[in-house]
């Protein structure tokens, strides 16, 4: 299996782990929306430039909770659909804020390895720490959106924002 | 000792001991065994569900990686401190976190997953740790059972304790309740001992209670009543047939007295005319014989020969009260030899007849000499008269047997008699052939039957007519 944890994976590339990391936190993620909660799928976005590339690949079609992932990769939020999860890439740093005022991604959960993303309204940051890669929750920008982080995630966040 | 033994008592505690002893093992054991079943299902169940919490709450720790967090859940078993190791595997059974008390435990290489092994002396549980229905690692929980051992140790502890206790406070209350049964009992056979020992009779058994015990009670004085009512008819009866005796045997005295005064006086008195009588016929014969014709004669040998039997007869009743009077005083005595002197005198007697004796030699016997010399001289005199008929006859003295049981016989081979009048044989003056036939008192048989049973002996006979008889005696003294 491709998707699997690794805090000694020094073996895997940084962008392998962060792939595993954002298909895991769809894991402990839950939906308020009625909309969201009831689709039938789960349509995970990364916007700008992929830093993925086929590393991100094998998680399309997975299931989670009994729902299939659908992976988009976008340039712009012009074209993007409605996403329950958006990656957003290094490429988009400064316009990230903006972005994240998009009515498309009112009840998406927001992942990004841009620097202070967390700290800044994103709800889920990667940040390096050592050699390690660890993240960030912004609690607050997730219950504003009506997502729900389980706690066992919180208890794991190098710093959790409120 | 064996148990029939014991007194009563004794069994009745025993027996309580025992039951109590039996009802209180089986329930400790099974209360311990019980215990043991139920304490090994909780720490099952317990560990499981510390398991499972344990391996919820890791998941997330697990697919990210995050070791430190790992071991602060692993960490967190150390309250419970009967567990010793504590693993945490990925999915392909690597070890991420460790806890170990002691610190010399090893995680197992390949935990499979179960809900729970007891082993010797520890149980361990190996929990899947599942994120979104994918088993993403493993759980490793070991506890050891010094709990438990310790937990049973003071339950079986305890359990002796109140065991012990229980069976001291029933012995003490079985013994103290046996009395209710045993006292009415021990009253009882106390009671019988005294009336054995004592013979008294009068003596009474108190009624205690009213169960079996009161009921046997009853029936043992009531057997008391009966057995001192008989007591007074036996001794009344006793009393009575004493004096009855008494008067009879003192008639009988006096009567046998009387009758053997009478015989005597008869014989001694019919002597001295018979004397006469004897003696004026011979003075006859000799003084006027010459005078006396023919008829007169032989008159006269006839009165004579009569005078004769008489005299006999007198002698013969005299010897049959002699024997009667007589004390007896026995030796040992040679009978062969008395029959062969016997034997001898009558082939004197009568040199003519053709007799034969076979006499076994060295026949003894322990009684009277006299009376039994009388005894012999009568049979074998019998013998050889009944046998006078025959040209050659034969008579013959043996013994058949040992000493004690021995029969003595005297055997002939004359007229013999007729079995259906045996019983008449030994009675005084009952003859079986008439005096033409053979001469005889009718007296030497009663004798005869007087000696042998002075002696203790029995006498009989077995005789066909003309083919002889056998008289066989025994002696007893």
């Amino acid at each position: 299996m491709l998707f699997i944890s690794g805090g000694n994976a020094y073996a895997r590339s940084e962008y392998e782990i962060k792939a595993a990391y954002l298909y895991n936190f769809i894991k402990f993620v839950s939906w308020k929306n009625e909309s969201v909660e009831g689709a039938g799928e789960i349509n995970v976005c990364i916007l700008g430039k992929d830093p993925f590339q086929e590393l991100i690949d094998p998680i399309n079609g997975k299931t989670i909770q009994g729902k299939p992932i659908k992976l988009f990769k976008f340039d712009s939020m012009t074209v993007a659909p409605v996403c329950t999860v958006i990656f957003i890439s290094d490429s988009e740093r400064k316009e990230f804020e903006n972005i994240l005022t998009t009515p498309a991604l009112e009840h998406a959960l927001t992942v990004s390895d841009i620097e202070d993303f967390a700290k800044n309204g994103g709800m889920i940051g990667f940040v390096q720490v050592g050699n390690v890669i660890r993240f960030e929750i912004n609690l607050l920008s997730a219950r504003k959106s009506g997502v729900a982080i389980s706690s066992k995630l919180l208890e794991l966040a190098q710093e959790v924002y409120q | 000792m064996t148990w029939s033994r014991l007194p009563i008592k004794t069994k009745l505690i025993l027996l309580t001991f025992i039951t109590s002893v039996f009802g209180i093992l089986i329930l400790s054991a099974s209360l311990i065994w019980y215990e043991n079943l139920t304490y090994r299902q909780q720490i099952n169940q317990e560990l499981n569900v510390i398991g499972n919490m344990l391996a919820d709450r890791s998941n997330a720790a697990l697919v990210f990686g995050d070791v430190a967090q790992l071991k602060d859940n692993i960490n967190s078993l150390k309250l419970r401190e009967s567990i010793t190791l504590a693993c945490i595997y990925d999915e392909n059974n690597g070890v991420l976190a460790t806890f170990t008390r002691e610190g010399e435990a090893v995680c197992p290489e390949k935990p499979v997953t179960t809900n729970g092994v007891f082993k010797d002396n520890y149980f361990y549980t190996v929990q899947d740790i599942v994120l979104d229905e994918e088993v993403i690692g493993r759980l490793y929980i070991q506890s050891t059972l010094d709990e438990l051992r310790r937990h049973l140790q003071n339950y079986v502890a305890t359990a002796t304790i109140v065991s012990a206790l229980a069976v001291l406070g029933l012995l003490i209350i079985s013994a103290i309740l046996q009395r209710t049964v045993t006292t009415p009992l021990l009253h009882l056979s106390e009671t019988a001992t005294r009336i054995a020992k004592d013979k008294n009779y009068r003596l009474r058994a108190e009624l205690e209670s009213f169960d079996e015990i009161g009921e046997l009670t009853k029936s043992f004085n009531a057997m008391l009543e009966t057995i001192e009512y008989q007591n007074k008819e036996i001794l009344k009866s006793y009393g009575s047939l004493e004096r009855q005796v008494e008067i009879r045997t003192a008639e009988l005295k006096a009567a046998n007295q009387e009758l053997e005064a009478f015989s005597y006086s008869v014989s001694h008195d019919l002597r001295q005319p018979l004397r006469a009588i004897d003696g004026y016929g011979e003075a006859i014969l000799e003084d006027c014989g010459e005078r006396l014709d023919d008829l007169a004669m032989e008159y006269l040998g006839r009165i004579r020969s009569a005078s004769g039997r008489m005299s006999m007869l007198i002698d013969s009743m005299l010897t049959l009260s002699r024997v009667t009077r007589h004390k007896l005083d026995c030796t040992e005595v040679d009978l062969s030899g008395m029959v062969e002197s016997i034997a001898m005198e009558l082939k004197s007697s009568e040199p003519d007849r053709n007799v034969t004796f076979s006499i076994a030699p060295s026949v003894k016997a322990k009684g009277d000499g006299r009376l039994l010399h009388i005894a012999l001289s009568n049979l074998v005199e019998n013998a050889w008269k009944y046998s006078s008929k025959k040209d050659n006859a034969h008579i013959e003295f043996g013994v058949i047997g040992k000493r004690e049981g021995a029969v003595y016989f005297v055997k002939d081979d004359g007229a013999g008699f007729d079995m259906k009048y045996a019983d008449r044989l030994f009675v005084a003056f009952n003859r079986l052939h008439t005096p033409a036939e053979f001469e005889g008192s009718g007296i030497g048989l009663a004798t005869v039957y007087r000696i042998i049973t002075r002696h203790r002996g029995r006498i009989w006979a077995e005789s066909e007519p003309s083919k002889g008889s056998t008289f066989y005696f025994t002696l007893n003294v």
